[in-house]
């Protein structure tokens, strides 16, 4: 292993024991420990941090989301205007071809959002990119793999927030027309319960998950709809792992959280739902059965 | 000055991992560490008092030097029972303080109590944090609780802190007599028993209760309202829009 490879090691082990909610503020630490500039720019490429919500001006202010993934400098691209902001002139954009295609994927994407998060209280935003040829020429015969950010946020009242950051690489087009889609997903959330009722002044669960999952999708490469099957193909990829995500998110991980506590503190022996249930149950069979037997007692 | 990264990084660490993170730093910037740097023992020191961690590395001996008199001596074997009966589950370390502040005005109680499995990913921490005025007959408190799992790409973490609003108490004095004493101990505990049954570990209960249906649910649902998966062919979304709702017409306006 190169120093280099130990040292993010280090840090990864440091950001995964650490709050998700404060990740932010410790990969500066890290970076300022580390002051190496192209150690911090991977550390800064592989952590992902909850995504910042910017207005696009040339779109009617329309809300577009910022990450590593559309920034070129210090500027963001946004995926409405194609135009950088700050604005930056001969910031990187995708060729035409993907320019297209990318404007397709953020249509969709956004009715995606609209479906499974507040509609009102969400953004979403997809970025796409060309990737290397691996022979240095040109690879646009429509057949060539791209890759891409598809991103969505969702900020509630109460401070509660969710991020998904889903960054596919898509490859080359075989014989046979099998395409290989290879999608790693990032969650990252805090959710605070903060009813004044609960008398919870700061409780929160925080939490980042990260999933790496491949997917091999057939392709009928006869027409010009390749771009959309593709959207459609990393689309139903999305759904389902986000949909997996949230479920393990809360049955695994955020229910983990609650047992290390029971184990911590032993409980009152409580009845759960099931057993208050069945008291409630034996409580008025038994009481039917006192009833009829002062009936039948007054007979 | 600003504080030192590795120092703000190191007093984060949650329960078990403060020298798991330091031997990490080392590999990072063995530098930060140097002496001039950072006191590293100093510092562990300092996380160890406030997440509570001290009071398990310190043995009960230590606690006896303490001043002592009956109150004090009641309540410590009223809340030896207490911790007994409550923090004592299998990979559980806990352990309890009582002291007099404030020349005897005041008498604090602080259990801390925590489980490191590491190899299993998943740690936790109970301070809990009570101050009685025996003469006034007051007391009021607070408990953190922290929770952390990090298994197989995740990290997800409870962080709680709950206060417990002042309410009455018994009254007791020095003078009184050790049945008395006991009495009024028990009464105190009884009163930590209740708030952390019902403040703290039924709301938190009911917290993770509501979690999936009501939490997660309003930041992502796991189905949409219609109940079928996505249609992501965009045409038939375009042909609904148009037909439909013509105010997201202003969508397609970007895409050509």
């Amino acid at each position: 292993m190169t120093s280099s490879s130990i040292v993010i090691k280090s840090c990864l082990d440091i950001l995964r024991r650490l709050d998700p909610a404060e990740t932010e503020k410790h990969l500066e630490n890290l970076t300022n420990l580390i002051s190496n500039d192209d150690i911090s720019d991977e550390l800064y490429q592989r952590v992902d941090v909850p995504l910042k919500v910017l207005e696009d001006v040339n779109a009617d202010d329309r809300k577009f989301l910022a990450c590593d993934h559309n920034r070129d400098g210090d500027s963001h691209r946004s995926p409405w205007s194609n135009t950088y902001f700050p604005q930056l002139q001969d910031g990187f954009c995708p060729s035409e071809h993907l320019r297209q295609l990318e404007l397709h994927a953020n249509e969709v994407f956004d009715i995606y959002r609209e479906l499974y998060f507040g509609k009102s209280t969400s953004v979403s935003s997809v970025y796409l990119w060309d990737k290397e040829a691996k022979n240095g020429g040109a690879n646009n015969d429509g057949m060539a793999g791209f890759s891409g950010a598809f991103l969505i946020q969702n900020k509630v009242d109460n401070g509660s927030y969710w991020n998904s950051i889903h960054v596919v690489d898509v490859g080359r087009i075989e014989r046979g027309g099998m395409c290989q889609y290879k999608l790693t997903t990032t969650i990252l959330i805090s959710v605070s319960p903060s009813d004044s009722e609960m008398g919870m002044e700061s409780t929160r669960i925080t939490g980042s998950l990260v999933r790496q999952n491949d997917r091999e999708c057939k392709i009928s490469s006869h027409d010009s709809s390749i771009g959309s099957q593709h959207i459609v193909n990393i689309g139903k990829f999305i759904e389902d792992v986000e949909t997996e995500m949230r479920k393990e998110m809360d049955s695994l991980y955020i229910q983990k959280t609650k047992n290390v506590v029971d184990m911590i503190r032993k409980d009152n022996m409580k009845p759960t739902q099931g057993q208050e249930h069945t008291r409630v149950l034996n409580e008025a069979v038994l009481a039917m059965a006192m009833n009829r037997k002062t009936k039948l007692s007054g007979k | 000055m600003s504080t030192p990264p590795a120092r703000s990084i190191l007093l984060a660490s949650p329960p078990g991992q403060f020298d798991l993170i330091l031997e990490d730093i080392q590999s990072i910037a063995p530098k930060s560490l140097s002496e001039d740097v950072i006191d590293v023992s100093a510092l562990r020191a300092e996380w160890a008092a406030t997440t509570g961690h001290a009071i398990v590395e310190t043995s009960a001996a230590d606690d006896t030097t303490d001043e002592s008199n009956g109150c004090i001596d009641a309540l410590r074997k009223a809340m030896d029972d207490y911790v007994n009966l409550k923090f004592t589950s299998p990979g559980v370390r806990a352990a309890h303080r009582v002291k007099q502040e404030d020349g005897g005005e005041t008498i604090t109680i602080t259990t801390y109590a925590e489980r490191i499995d590491l190899a299993n990913h998943s740690v936790g921490s109970w301070n809990a944090c009570y101050a009685v005025n025996p003469s006034l007959g007051h007391i009021s408190g607070s408990v953190s609780i922290t929770a952390h799992t990090f298994e197989n790409g995740g990290n997800v973490q409870l962080h709680s802190n709950m206060s417990l609003d002042e309410t009455n108490a018994e009254c007791i004095t020095s003078n009184d007599n050790a049945d008395k004493q006991l009495i009024w101990a028990k009464s105190i505990v009884k009163q930590v028993q209740a708030w952390e049954d019902k403040e703290v570990m039924d709301k938190l209960a009911d917290m993770y209760e509501r979690m999936n249906n009501e939490y997660l649910k309003s930041l992502r649902r796991v189905m949409p309202i219609t109940r079928t998966k996505m249609d992501w062919n965009v045409l038939a979304h375009r042909v609904r829009i148009t037909l439909g709702e013509g105010h997201d017409k202003d969508k397609l306006k970007h895409q050509h």
